[in-house]
């Protein structure tokens, strides 16, 4: 079975050269916020490790989390990831259809009961016993209740599996559901974003198939690497908004001059993600520096939290020390010195209120 | 090169005026600059307003007046390396920040937000421990220098 070979014998079949393989692990190590040390560890892992199976399902969902997986900017994510990981089943990508495909899964089980890692796409609808998501003839959520029984640990892609997403806005008629609301006794993963950044996907799947172990995670379930900084706090257009400088209209003055997009419902002071580090489409652009603002599709219930267009007003839900420790932690972080950064997340933390546990990121 | 006391003045000016009333503003905050000593020829210290707390340098030098507004650069403090924005400000002139709290509407007063600007400033100031993770990378060009890789 393939699922025997090690990554790295995968990706030599596949024909992808040694310096190929390690200048991946050291860009992966780099994305992953891990020191250079941590490349020749991740190679390490992917040259002897058996490769991990991962069963991919989709609930309701629009598919954009596997488009951005497949389109990482990465080089070689394409092959490498896709290569390493054995995506036993995965509707969208997989060869197999029909009863056969169902079959999978039972083999997967059968196979590597509690080791696989199922990665979820979308979310199962309760309402009317899951009628609103049928699968192979039954209800989705019966589906991923299974699977989840048997696995080692749950990614739930995108905001939907995270949150809901759209599909979960009020009346919210089919009752979906994310993933944590469902599934209450596995680790969860969320890596939330509409969709995530590839990056932030290949990174995530990358550390735990290759150090068999859950990224550090927030309060919220959010891998810390990826998710401890608002986009304000990067944003290039940053300083507009410290001189109190705004776009006021779309195509007014201020636009033109790449101003602060706030006024026109930007939602990165409220929004933790990294697309003001990462960007999108290899690094190329994102929300913000096309001239629009961001829509928060990280974040819980934007969906349902009014205009897009209208500045944020509500920062009460921001009183959340330990984000704010993480946060501090992060940004303070320059290329190297995340430890000491992190220190300081502690230290500002317990200024704030009594004594937090905060970040003891990655170093 | 403006002064700690002209920054203050101009943040003061924008409080007053664009960011007036703005939901994200702290009303229980004031402008006021932190601790701010020098830092070689440069100037380092931590600006609260009531719309943010950064890390501010006031550069003593133009090393950083032909960088692109809102270009990320590293600098080398005494707690390791950290990123900073450049901002270029037509009253201002060229100033380099790190934004510690982007929102800064959980501070209960003043005086909170001064003990945490100040603590900052002391973690910053504080030499690197001989365990930090900082490894210089050897490159290319140090290489051919002669130069050696050190932490």
């Amino acid at each position: 079975m393939p699922v025997q070979e090690t990554f790295y014998e995968v990706m030599r079949r596949h024909g992808i050269t040694r310096r190929s393989f390690l200048k991946f692990c050291s860009l992966t190590a780099a994305g992953l916020g891990l020191g250079p040390e941590f490349a020749g560890k991740l190679a390490h892992a992917l040259e002897n490790k058996p490769r991990t199976p991962v069963i991919w399902l989709h609930g309701l969902e629009c598919t954009c989390c596997t488009e951005s997986f497949i389109r990482s900017g990465n080089p070689l994510a394409g092959d490498v990831v896709l290569s390493m990981i054995s995506l036993d089943y995965d509707d969208t990508l997989m060869a197999a259809a029909g009863h056969q495909a169902e079959e999978l899964l039972e083999q997967t089980i059968e196979k590597y009961d509690g080791q696989y890692i199922l990665a979820c796409e979308g979310n199962p609808p309760l309402n009317e016993d899951g009628m609103y998501c049928i699968q192979g003839g039954r209800p989705y959520v019966e589906k991923l209740r299974h699977m989840a029984d048997h696995c080692k640990a749950i990614i739930a892609w995108g905001s939907c599996a995270s949150w809901g997403c759209v599909q979960a806005a009020r009346p919210n008629p089919t009752r979906a559901t994310p993933i944590h609301k469902v599934i209450l006794d596995k680790p969860i993963v969320k890596v939330p974003g509409c969709p995530p950044i590839a990056e932030v996907m290949t990174g995530v799947i990358t550390y735990m198939i290759a150090f068999d172990d859950l990224p550090e995670l927030d309060r919220q379930g959010r891998p810390k690497m990826f998710y401890s900084q608002r986009l304000h706090d990067k944003c290039y257009r940053r300083p507009h908004f410290d001189a109190g400088q705004f776009v006021e209209r779309f195509d007014d003055e201020g636009a033109r001059r790449g101003y602060c997009l706030y006024k026109v419902g930007c939602k990165g002071p409220t929004t933790y993600n990294a697309c003001s580090t990462i960007e999108w489409n290899g690094g190329l652009s994102w929300p913000v520096k096309s001239g629009h603002g961001c829509l928060g599709c990280a974040e819980d219930n934007f969906w349902d939290k009014g205009s897009f267009y209208s500045a944020v007003t509500d920062f009460g839900v921001l009183g959340d020390v330990e984000a704010d420790a993480d946060r501090v932690g992060a940004i303070l972080a320059g290329a190297a010195a995340i430890g000491v950064a992190a220190h300081a997340a502690v230290s500002v933390a317990s200024h704030l209120s009594g004594s937090k546990q905060g970040s003891k990121e990655n170093g | 090169m403006a002064s700690v006391a002209q920054m203050e003045a101009h943040f003061r000016r924008i409080g007053d005026t664009s960011m007036r009333d703005l939901p994200i503003c702290n009303p229980r905050l004031q402008v006021e600059a932190v601790g701010f000593q020098s830092f070689g020829p440069h100037q380092l210290g931590v600006m609260i307003t009531p719309w943010f707390m950064n890390l501010v340098l006031l550069p003593g030098t133009d090393a950083w007046d032909g960088a692109e507004q809102g270009a990320r650069c590293d600098i080398d403090l005494p707690a390791g390396e950290y990123e900073f924005t450049v901002a270029h400000d037509a009253a201002l002139g060229t100033s380099l920040s790190a934004s510690l709290f982007s929102t800064v509407t959980d501070f209960p007063d003043q005086a909170t937000a001064r003990d945490t600007a100040t603590e900052v400033l002391r973690l910053v100031r504080e030499p690197q421990k001989t365990t930090a993770p900082a490894k210089r990378k050897l490159t290319r060009r140090a290489l051919l220098r002669g130069e050696t890789a050190h932490a």
